[in-house]
């Protein structure tokens, strides 16, 4: 009995209020993520089951490889050979990101025994996981190569036949288009450099971001509960400058410490994709960055000093909001319970992000996330360089709204007794004032 | 010392009124603390004494009323106030990561910019708080009694005109609570005016010029302890304030 008694007084303490809160919201947020990720995945499918061709060769041959590619479980949506506008564009109307183009003299190339043109067409529109990922005309194009090189060695090799060309008939061609611009180089190399940039910086905010509300609302809910604060406020120093060493320290602090995680999630991510990708290739690796250059997917000075303002901010309004729940809490223990809101705000833009591009989602969905500051530093840097310049500076003014309204708020807080009179407590009751007497 | 009438008062609580939503902690809280005076507030826990010290030590904003510290209010000129008062509060803690020395150094660096004028407050406050080599090392490794020794000598080292101690022996052995008190005399005989509250009426008795009685927010009597005693019929202080509280309850 006396264990029973002990058990339920440890269960008593554990599962509070906050807890059972936390794991709800924890339990919405990743149902709704599971839901936007599933049907994102199933889009995903229903895409990889067509591939949008432009046959400009119009020949018997062409005509032939496009059964090929049905014969291998393509549904082939075929494009307009004499539209003025090029394929890639035509196929987003069918919510194809890629495509394939059979070119003139794909007939005759392989008339003559010699590998036949076929180009991979794709456009870029971000770097998340999801919305660059049509690689339904690259799937076709390795399916058509495999189907023809068989069919040629079944029937055997004619007189004069090259034998390479039976394994290789096709010579197939990359292209990718992105701000306009046009480069050779396939569409999934380019996606791939962009998601390893666009994977580190909302990385490094997502953990500065951490960093920072956890540093700063534990330091204030320490001073509180050791009674430090009172001590410190009753001296002969301003609110301010109290509030602005406090800011500083966990700004400077997290920075320096998402420095050193970042250090290592950087060998880490070199280690899995730089070796897999191009990081042994100079060669290869130089063409990679021309070709992202060409495109416009290359941070300029410019557009480095835009993120750098925005990330400036970010941090801001992280501490500003922080130094708020901070004052919010009566005890380091009651502290736990004010992190987790604001590690949710930071979790859920971060992952939608990393998946899919926000545009994509329902309006209702794109304004709630749009709410959340940080979204817009999250896509900050595919803002910039696809050209959604509007979008960007509409992110950065909301940005810096919010910093001066919260600002502005945490230094009344400061100011004035509230530090010491606001307190939320989640006894189920009600908020009240904390006072001692 | 000099007469009253040509003195100014150290502490000058004028009608501190503290409203919060539903509860009333202070009521027209009015006395004075003249310099080299000890003044203790003693009431029941929820009394409103520590709403009353927060208000003068310019953390909490009074509904109504003022304090004033050397003539200087501490609602509309906090920061002149704050030069001039430290205030100890009950169960304080320091920071634990630094060294008795760094915190005693860090606290004089806020008081004052004058190196010299630091480096003697530091020298005051190691000898009063007797930790000799222990404050080389983290407060953190401190009893609570070393840690209330170090806070005691930080909240005096300034020479404030008036330093506010809630339950300032708290958590000190015997012998060390007497040589507490024994200094704070020391120092209210240099002129140092100080404002107390404690649950200890033998140490009340003991230190203070003037006791005030405190209960449900109200200021009901103030008084040396042993005119509260005669005007009580009282034996100790202890029996003063149990009349006191009781009679206001009843009332």
């Amino acid at each position: 009995m006396k264990f029973v008694n002990l058990l339920k007084k440890e269960l008593r303490e554990l599962i509070t209020l906050q807890t059972v809160l936390s794991l709800v919201i924890s339990m919405v947020i990743f149902g709704l993520l599971g839901g936007t990720i599933g049907s994102l995945t199933d889009s995903i499918n229903e895409k990889m089951g067509s591939v949008a061709v432009a046959d400009l060769d119009q020949s018997e041959a062409s005509a032939q490889l496009l059964e090929d590619i049905q014969s291998a479980g393509f549904e082939v949506v075929a494009l307009d050979p004499e539209d003025s506008e090029p394929p890639v564009d035509q196929a987003e109307d069918y919510a194809h990101s890629s495509c394939l183009v059979i070119p003139k003299g794909f007939g005759t190339a392989l008339e003559e025994g010699r590998p036949a043109p076929l180009e991979v067409s794709s456009k870029m529109a971000g770097f998340s996981i999801f919305s660059g990922m049509d690689q339904s005309a690259s799937a076709a194009a390795d399916a058509a190569v495999s189907i023809l090189s068989s069919r040629l060695l079944q029937e055997g090799l004619t007189e004069g036949m090259d034998p390479v060309f039976a394994v290789q008939p096709l010579q197939i061609t990359e292209t990718t288009s992105a701000n306009g611009q046009t480069a050779e180089i396939s569409g999934q190399v380019i996606q791939s450099m962009g998601m390893q940039q666009g994977f580190f910086i909302p990385m490094v905010v997502f953990i500065m971001i951490t960093f920072a509300t956890q540093l700063n609302i534990s330091a204030i809910a320490n001073e509180k509960s050791d009674k430090t604060l009172e001590t410190l406020l009753s001296a002969p120093v301003s609110r301010l400058s109290v509030l602005a060493a406090k800011m500083c320290a966990s700004g400077l602090a997290s920075l320096a410490m998402s420095a050193v995680y970042m250090i290592g999630l950087g060998s880490y991510m070199g280690g899995m994709m730089g070796s897999a990708d191009l990081s042994g290739d100079a060669e290869a690796a130089q063409s990679v960055a021309d070709a992202m250059q060409k495109l416009g997917l290359s941070m300029s000075a410019g557009q480095f000093f835009l993120l750098g303002v925005q990330l400036f901010l970010t941090i801001l309004i992280t501490l500003a909001v922080s130094m708020i729940l901070g004052a919010l809490a009566k005890d380091v223990k009651s502290s736990q319970g004010l992190i987790a809101p604001l590690m949710f705000a930071a979790m859920i833009p971060y992952m939608v992000t990393l998946f899919t591009d926000i545009s994509s989602l329902p309006a209702a969905v794109q304004v709630l996330l749009y709410l959340v500051p940080f979204t817009h530093t999250y896509t900050a840097s595919a803002n910039l360089l696809f050209g959604n310049i509007g979008v960007f500076y509409l992110g950065l003014a909301y940005q810096a709204v919010l910093l001066a309204a919260t600002l502005f708020l945490a230094v009344r807080i400061f100011s004035s007794d509230r530090i010491f009179t606001m307190t939320l407590q989640f006894s189920g009751k009600k908020k009240k004032a904390a006072r001692e007497e | 010392m000099e007469p009253e009438s040509t003195r100014r008062p150290a502490l000058e609580v004028d009608g501190l009124t503290k409203q919060y939503k539903t509860v009333l902690a202070a009521n027209q809280v009015r006395f004075e603390v003249w310099p080299g005076e000890i003044f203790a507030l003693i009431g029941p826990n929820g009394a409103g004494k520590t709403t009353t010290i927060r208000m003068i030590s310019t953390l909490l904003q009074p509904t109504s009323g003022d304090a004033r510290v050397d003539g200087f209010s501490a609602v509309q000129e906090a920061a002149r106030v704050r030069e001039r008062i430290t205030y100890l509060p009950d169960e304080a803690g320091a920071y634990k990561n630094m060294t008795g020395r760094k915190y005693l150094q860090f606290m004089a660096a806020l008081f004052s910019n004058d190196r010299a004028e630091q480096k003697r407050c530091v020298e005051m406050a190691e000898e009063i708080c007797g930790l000799g080599a222990r404050l080389k090392e983290k407060i953190s490794s401190y009893s609570r009694g070393m840690s209330r020794k170090l806070l005691l000598a930080r909240a005096v080292m300034t020479r404030p005109s008036l330093a506010i101690l809630d339950e300032p022996t708290s958590g000190l052995d015997i012998l060390n609570a007497l040589e507490i008190r024994r200094m704070i005399q020391g120092l209210a005989d240099e002129g140092m005016a100080f404002l107390i509250s404690s649950h200890n009426m033998l140490e009340i008795e003991y230190l203070s010029d003037r006791v005030g009685i405190i209960s449900k927010g109200v200021l009901h009597c103030v008084g040396r302890p042993d005119e509260l005693k005669a005007s009580a019929g009282a034996k100790n202080l202890e029996e003063v304030f149990e009349k006191v509280v009781q009679e206001y309850e009843v009332r």
